[in-house]
């Protein structure tokens, strides 16, 4: 855990210095609310979430989910049906598989420890 | 009489004060639940799924969020491009009231299945909105099922079957002509 904290704090450090981060200042002054989250990231992927070809992950109840990684955040969410708005979902692939490429750039992948061995997630 | 007279004052004066007092208690927010302050703005972009669907997201710095975009009415995502693959009218499918398949609508439906090429596909039968609503329910179903069927016979990975009967018009059940739109089978291609 600490290994994970240390590396962590390490990528925000370089993100910091770089400026392409700030902390977060806080309600301001004048009652000026702080933009925490904008449509695009100055850092190391300057582009919106571009992306037209994501993977599909697939939920513990079999439905499909639309998953990107752009290296340093994840985006998902679920697919659904457009004429019924039902979610998408069959036994095509088993719970938690990641159909197709998650990523949308080169930034090295940074994943848990260990990199394999059994699922420990709900409804195993 | 004096008396009574300004008593009869103050009792209506106590009164419009009360009655003051419970239209303020009536209508001051104190009354709910304490109204948390925002805290931050998020300034949310949209990305397009491949299915043309719209999604709210937007990147935190070292995090990101993102969430369907859903009508606020109908709570029907909302989607730049239609996709739906098939948009049939039943009747040349279908015999009259009827769940069996007609063979020019068997032959059609094979055809179609085997050219889509999606990886798989949901299936939704419509009816006009004569007769009941269960009977409706049930026969759409029913076609809805029996194209199933031939998806199933050429192959075809289907992921789910709904019969909507009348529930869900495109057009007004007021003329022919759009009783003729309503009845209706729908496929919807899932792909890659």
């Amino acid at each position: 855990m600490a290994k994970i904290h240390a590396g962590g704090a390490a990528i925000a450090s370089a993100f910091l210095l770089s400026g392409c981060l700030t902390v977060n200042p806080g309600i301001g002054p004048n009652g000026e609310l702080p933009v925490i989250a904008r449509p695009y990231d100055q850092g190391i992927d300057p582009v919106p979430l571009i992306t037209t070809q994501p993977a599909i992950a697939y939920t513990p109840d079999g439905c499909q989910v639309w998953l990107m990684d752009d290296g340093v955040e994840g985006y998902a969410a679920g697919r659904s049906d457009r004429l019924s708005g039902l979610p998408v979902c069959n036994n095509q692939y088993p719970p938690g598989s990641v159909v197709r490429d998650y990523r949308t750039n080169s930034v090295i992948d940074l994943i848990p420890t260990p990199a394999y061995g059994p699922l420990i997630g709900a409804l195993r | 009489m004096a008396t009574v007279k300004d008593g009869f004052g103050d009792w209506v004066r106590a009164a419009l004060a009360g009655a003051a007092i419970a239209l303020a208690a009536v209508t001051t927010p104190a009354a709910a639940q304490d109204r948390p302050s925002a805290q931050a703005l998020i300034d949310w972009g949209v990305w397009v799924s491949p299915d043309g669907c719209m999604y709210w997201y937007a990147d935190g710095g070292l995090e990101g969020y993102m969430v369907e975009r859903r009508d606020p009415h109908s709570g029907l995502p909302v989607c730049l491009e239609v996709n739906t693959c098939l948009t049939h009218n039943t009747d040349t499918l279908f015999n009259t009231d009827s769940a069996n398949l007609t063979h020019g609508g068997r032959e059609y439906l094979r055809q179609f299945f085997t050219g889509a090429r999606a990886f798989s596909y949901a299936i939704y039968g419509h009816t006009d909105s004569r007769a009941s609503d269960e009977y409706n329910i049930d026969l759409s179903n029913r076609r809805a099922r029996a194209v199933y069927d031939v998806a199933l016979s050429v192959g075809a990975v289907v992921d789910r079957v709904v019969g909507f009967g009348e529930r869900r018009p495109i057009a007004t059940n007021d003329t022919a002509a759009g009783m003729q739109l309503n009845r209706r089978v729908e496929v919807v291609c899932y792909r890659w």
